[in-house]
């Protein structure tokens, strides 16, 4: 009785002990969970307050479009006015209706009337660009032939190009069926205008400016070809920003706004195409002799091809409406996160990644980049991970180098793919190259962007480390 | 001739379209300084206007205003009206379309050619 007593006693004594041992452990598995999840509730908060401090930065943000928006408006119209009087003056009195004026002060109203009308270009040039840029210059689609407008055009600037003694031609290789596009016909023809006057101001006297057009199932591409004095390489993006000239006099002397690519980027932009400079193709030799200093020590090529194109598939409608587009490609190929300063950029990377069964997020800047990074990683399933970061070089506040620096630090960032999308080519870049797993150098072309892509994400599928080894350089190919 | 009456209340813009269209075209002018004084000027006028040439924005009574009370005077409805504004927005364009002026012409405009613009809107052969 006794001894099964003392069995039960100690039975019991063991249970106790389990018991407060599983009690024990309980207790610090529970104190363990309560930690956690007081981390977990002081990340979810300061991932809120990080998202309200975006939503307050967006707002801010629009606020100073709109006032920006409403000021240059206001301004180009109080400008207007004054020039109406001004304009209306010059033009009587140089006209001689009202008398005849002597030869030196002809001249001096020959002055004042040509900069008049270099301020009402300006001004018009300004508003249209400032229109476009805020969405307020509604894209009115119609079935076009590239042709037509193209003919159009050469005719509407055959009269400055007889004036400047150069000969105009329109060479199409498209077949005819396939010249017909989905575009706003005055918006393009303003593009084609726009650089075939650009070209006839920018060449010598008796040559040659060539329009070339072609087209197949899936893109149209038109080219303006000159045989000017070119662009030196490092001008080849930049003279698309606003008032940017080759030459700092060049606005004056040739009569030009500074403002005239801008516009025609914007334009190709709105409709889903791209647009850039290169030099001639005859003289881009491999050994790229026509980059080389020539004995004044300026970098010279003979002539300048502004090539744009479009995609049948990037429909302006996609663009206005993207959360209404039917997808081209299954998703799934990975959320890719694209940064760039320049929303057109953005529009037109998101819409050719879409195409191709990849899920964008987008940023403005380097801040917004590390913002979206940590918050996606953060998030767990069912969201998914951020696939790879298209990174542009050239950001205002953070740079590219920047972010790029602080992503990887970071240990929940720092796995992530980062392709840079620059103007410059690796080669200036070396740092970069050693953090970021592949580089696109822009102008890009869509299939090699893509080609990139793919490659960096086939890399961090496989094997990791040797990513930073394999980088390649997609240059553009023409 | 053609009698023309210009509204705006600028007076250097009334003075060069005044000059421009005499000039250029042999017109006769009258100018008025505000809408208010428009609808009077074309109302005095002896033979009324063949046209009135309008700008938008003025004080008090801008130029829509001042065309929607010309509508409903009998005598100044017929008279074709043609606005004259600094604005060129497109949705500006829109809203003037609607209002059932005969046209719309924008500033700066060129004074050599300001009477064949006014021509060609109303389709006068002159």
């Amino acid at each position: 009785m006794s001894f099964s007593l003392t069995i039960f006693s100690g039975l019991f004594l063991t249970c106790i002990c389990l018991l407060g041992v599983l009690a024990l452990r309980l207790a610090r598995k529970v104190r363990q969970q309560q930690r956690d999840l007081g981390g977990l509730s002081q990340t979810l908060e300061r991932s809120r307050e990080h998202a309200e401090e975006q939503k307050h930065r967006l707002a801010e943000r629009s606020d100073l479009d709109r006032a920006k928006d409403e000021f240059i408006s206001t301004v180009s119209h109080e400008l207007r006015t004054p020039l109406t009087s001004i304009r209306g003056a010059l033009g009587l009195l140089s006209s001689g209706l009202l008398g005849d004026v002597d030869a030196r002060a002809h001249n001096l109203l020959r002055i004042a009337s040509t900069n008049t009308e270099r301020l009402i270009r300006l001004i018009n040039d300004i508003l249209d660009l400032e229109r476009m840029e805020s969405g307020r210059s509604p894209v009115n689609l119609r079935r076009c032939s590239l042709v037509d407008l193209s003919r159009e055009a050469v005719e509407m600037m055959s009269a400055l190009a007889e004036a400047a003694q150069i000969r105009l031609e329109l060479n199409s290789y498209a077949a005819h069926d396939s010249i017909y596009f989905d575009a706003d016909p005055d918006r393009i023809l303003q593009v084609l205008t726009n650089l075939l006057s650009n070209a006839i101001k920018f060449s010598p006297e008796r040559s040659t400016v060539s329009l070339e057009i072609d087209a197949n199932a899936d893109a149209l591409s038109l080219k303006v070809i000159d045989r000017g004095r070119g662009i030196p390489v490092d001008k080849l993006e930049s003279i698309f920003d606003r008032f940017q000239q080759v030459e700092s006099t060049d606005s004056s002397k040739k009569g030009g706004t500074g403002l005239g690519l801008a516009i025609c980027r914007s334009i190709i932009q709105q409709h889903g195409g791209l647009i850039w400079a290169q030099p001639n193709q005859s003289w881009a030799q491999p050994n790229e002799s026509w980059g080389q200093p020539d004995h004044n020590g300026a970098q010279t090529n003979p002539g300048t091809t502004f090539c744009v194109q479009f995609c049948r598939s990037a429909r302006i409608g996609d663009i206005a409406f993207p959360r209404e587009i039917a997808p081209l490609a299954e998703r799934g190929e990975g959320l890719i996160l694209v940064c760039d300063d320049d929303p057109g950029i953005r529009t037109v990377v998101r819409e050719q990644l879409r195409r191709h069964g990849y899920d964008v997020i987008e940023a403005g800047s380097g801040e917004e980049v590390i913002a979206l990074a940590n918050e996606q990683t953060m998030r767990n399933a069912p969201s998914p991970a951020i696939s790879a970061i298209l990174l542009d070089h050239y950001l205002p506040g953070l740079n590219g180098w920047e972010t790029l620096r602080q992503l990887k630090s970071s240990v929940a960032t720092a796995a992530i793919p980062v392709v840079i999308l620059s103007v410059s080519s690796p080669s200036e870049r070396p740092l970069l190259v050693g953090e970021a797993q592949g580089w696109v150098q822009k102008p890009y072309n869509e299939s090699l962007l893509l080609a990139e892509l793919g490659r960096v994400l086939k890399d961090k599928a496989g094997t990791v480390k040797d990513s930073q080894h394999n980088l390649r350089t997609s240059r553009l190919t023409v | 001739m053609r009698r023309i009456l210009i509204i705006d209340d600028e007076e250097d813009i009334r003075e060069v379209a005044a000059l421009s269209l005499e000039a250029t075209a042999g017109w006769e002018i009258v100018t008025a300084s505000s809408g208010a004084d428009g609808i009077l000027a074309a109302g005095n006028s002896k033979p009324v206007p063949d046209a009135i040439l309008m700008d938008v924005m003025m004080p008090e009574m801008d130029g829509p205003s001042t065309f929607r009370l010309m509508q409903q005077n009998p005598e100044l409805a017929g008279i074709p009206v043609l606005l004259l504004t600094a604005k060129v927005q497109g949705v500006d364009q829109r809203r003037f379309a609607g209002l059932g002026v005969s046209g719309v012409l924008f500033k700066p405009f060129n004074p050599l050619t300001l009477a064949d613009q006014i021509c060609e809107k109303l389709g006068w052969k002159d």
